[in-house]
This record gives structure tokens, sequence and C-alpha cells, in this order.
């Protein structure tokens, strides 16, 4: 849900926006899971960096934006897990 | 104090004695000063900045107590005030001088007389064109004995008598109401608000405040001057003087009331702030009743995106699938949102113009 707050809240999407990139994020995840001899998950750590990055950059904002960019924005945005 | 002390003082005063005063003449303005100390301390001060001597002052003092005597003897002489008078007269000859030698200077004195006259802050007085002409200003101002510095160097006190014979004087020139109204304009730019880190600043300048406040000079109604009175009473709640604060923000909400309107969103934080100092006093039934007025009004306007308040989002973790589900969730709200807008065409709003806060936890995007 971290994610969905980023996308709604610094990187400033609508939610139809929101909802499609949210798809095209749990395919290209989901996609890149191999399954391991015993029997675990194993995810792709490196290609869901880059997937996000590409999300970031087509909303945008630069591949290594920071979530606090300095700008005095009318909404904030913090998320934990 | 003695004649005596008198010159002790006087010789103490004047560091690099005029010679050529002699004893007599001495003893003549102490006579004429009836050894009032404080005028002794501003008589000798007068006379070491201006390289005169005693009986060229006795001259001046004289010429000024036909000036002033008048105008206070009606009115403090028979009350016993002859101190005040003669203070004034030393102070008057002083402020003449002051005024030729450095504006700054007189612009402080003037200040510091419609304030309190005790812990005046530094921060508190007008700004000058550079800080260098501040510290010479306040200078000249201790140089003539006219203030005592505190021993921070950054709060000063000048003395009652100083102030009251000065004010009399103003009043009477029939400048005082027009210093007033710049000493609330200075206060009106410098008070902070109420954000806990100005306390130490708000508590050294409310006697400031409540001093202008106080005097039926300045007009309190004024609407510009609601600004300050806000920030003034919400540093009083935060200071928990409810009865104080209470005047100050009845009086912000029938400004904003009048000049704002019953639904602008100051004028509702104005009546919160009331009801809660209502409810502090243990003015429960007026609390409840501005409460439920308040209330009424927020109701009336059933608009989610009119802004009084805030609004908070807060997306809670629960994995993929329930994390698009929320998603939707929010798509209907706005969708909701947005229906009345679509109708007026304009454009639809997107979730972080909404919002003012949106949190995200855990896992699930």
């Amino acid at each position: 849900m971290s994610l969905m707050a980023i996308m709604i809240g610094r990187l400033e999407m609508n939610i139809d926006e929101c909802i499609a990139v949210y798809g095209d994020l749990v395919t290209a995840i989901f996609d890149r899971i191999n399954l391991q001899d015993n029997g675990q998950l194993q995810f792709n750590m490196e290609g869901l960096q880059t997937i996000i990055q590409n999300l970031i950059e087509k909303s945008g904002a630069s591949r290594d934006a920071l979530l606090n960019d300095g700008w005095e924005r009318r909404c904030k945005t913090y998320v934990f897990s | 104090m003695s004649e005596d002390a008198s010159s002790q003082l006087f010789q103490k005063c004047l560091v690099n004695t005029h010679t050529a005063n002699s004893l007599p003449v001495q003893k003549g303005l102490f006579t004429r000063l009836r050894c009032l100390p404080l005028a002794i301390t501003q008589a000798t001060a007068y006379i070491k900045e201006n390289a005169i001597s005693v009986g060229e002052y006795l001259l001046l003092f004289n010429k000024k107590v036909d000036e002033f005597g008048y105008i206070l003897s009606e009115s403090h002489k028979e009350h016993g005030h002859s101190e005040m008078y003669l203070v004034g007269v030393t102070w008057l000859l002083s402020l003449e001088q002051i005024r030729r030698r450095d504006s700054l200077a007189a612009e402080y004195l003037s200040f510091m007389v419609c304030v309190e006259p005790n812990d005046i802050p530094q921060s508190l007085l007008p700004l000058g064109p550079s800080q260098k002409e501040q510290m010479d200003a306040m200078a000249v101002l201790s140089a003539y004995s006219l203030i005592s510095t505190h021993a921070d160097g950054k709060t000063f006190d000048i003395h009652r008598l100083v102030h009251l014979a000065a004010r009399e004087w103003f009043e009477t020139e029939g400048v005082l109401v027009g210093l007033m109204e710049n000493a609330m304009t200075r206060m009106e730019e410098a008070f902070p608000n109420s954000n806990h880190e100005n306390r130490s600043l708000w508590r050294t300048y409310l006697p400031h405040a409540r001093y202008l406040l106080k005097s039926d000079i300045v007009k309190n109604h004024h609407s510009t001057r609601t600004n300050f009175m806000w920030r003034y009473g919400m540093c009083l709640c935060a200071d928990e003087r409810w009865n104080e604060a209470e005047s100050s923000i009845r009086r912000v909400l029938e400004t904003r009331q009048k000049v704002l309107g019953e639904y602008h969103r100051d004028t509702l934080a104005a009546m919160d702030a009331l009801a809660s100092i209502y409810r502090n006093q243990g003015q429960l039934v007026e609390a409840e009743k501005l409460d439920a007025q308040a209330m009424k009004i927020r109701g009336a306007q059933l608009d989610l995106l009119n802004g009084a308040g805030f609004c908070m989002l807060s997306l809670n973790s629960g994995g993929v699938v329930r994390g698009l589900s929320s998603l939707y969730i929010l798509k209907h709200i706005m969708n909701w949102l947005n229906h009345d807008r679509k109708k007026a065409k304009l454009h639809a709003v997107k979730p972080c113009e909404v919002f003012d806060l949106i949190g995200g936890t855990g896992t699930g995007g």
C-alpha cells in the first residue's frame, strides 16, 4: 500500500492512472517469480527496482527522485511498512 | 537624597569632569532638581554628552520649565507629582537633543513610551536601516541615561517616571495617538504565531501587546488588526490564560463574521477556538451552543472540497487483491466527489487535490 500512497500522493496520479499502473506492476512482478527447488517463491529484486523506476519516470519525475524533493505540496505523503 | 550624595552621584556619572563647574553652581543644580537621583543622572548625562557646563544646563532647564511645567502643573503638581515634573523637563531636554542627533534613537524612545516600561525586548523595537544603526541608537539612549540595559544586553527598561512624563508630554502635544498607532503596527508585524517554538518570544512580547491593547487610544476593532488579535489570542490560549484569550478571540470572531461571513473557514476556526476557550473556562453551555452553531454551518455546506479542516487518506496493508480493491473504493469516492464538478464542466480533481495527507502502510502495493 506504500506504493499506492506514493503514486497518488507524491506522484500525483489520478485514480484511473493508478489502477492501470498498479495492474502493470503486479503483472510485471509476478512474471518474474521463480519457483525454487524447496518449493519457496523467489522474487527478482533488481527487476522490481527497474519496474518502479520506470513507473516513476513515466509519471514525469526523474528515476532517482527523492520522496522529499523539497517542494512544498498541498498534499503530504508518508509511508511505512 | 542629600546634597552630598547628589554630588557623589554627579561626580560618578561625569567621568571626565568638566572642571568649569564650580561647586556653588553644582549645588544650584541639585537644589533645582531637588536632589532627585533620576533627574540628576539625566542632567549629568546630558551635560557629559553635549560637553556643556552646569550653568548652561541650568539655563536650558529653566527655559524648559516654563514650557513643560505649565502643562504638568495643572494635573499633577497638586497630587505630589513634582518628581515627574522635574524628570519630565530633564527628559524633554534630552529628547530634543536626541532628535537632532539620531532620528532612529528618537523613534525608539517614542516606541518605548507606548509599551510597558519594563523588559522591552530589542527585537520588538522598530527596525532601523542597519543593525549598526540600531545599536548606535540604543547607545545614544543609554548615554542619555534614558534606558537601562539588562545583563543579557537585549532587553531594556525605561524608568517608570520618564515613561509617565513622556506620555503626558506627547499627549499634550497631540502626537500620542499617532505614536501608539505606529507602535501597534510594529507589534502586529513582530508578534509571532502560537507555534510552540515561539513561546519564549511571545512571553516577552505579551505584556507589551497587552499594554497597547489596554489603552483606548488604539482602535482595536480595526479589521486589519484581526490577524494580530488572532495570534495574540491563540498565544494566550497556549499559555492557558483563558479569560484574556476569550475577549480577544471573541473580538476576532465578531470581525470575521462581519468581514468574511459566517461560512468562511477562518470564521469557523475562530468559532472553534472560542468554543474551546469556553469549555476550558467551564462555561459548558456556551461552548455547546457555539459548537452546535459551527456544526450547523459546516453541515449546511456539505461540500467536502471546501477546504475547511483536513482530509486524510490511509491505505492499509492487505495483499495484492485487497490493495486493488481499496483503489476501486477510492475511485468511487472520487467519482462521488467529482459528480457536481462534472456537471459544472470543471476538471475532475485528483486524490492529491482533495486529501491533505496520504499514508500507506505495509505490502500489497
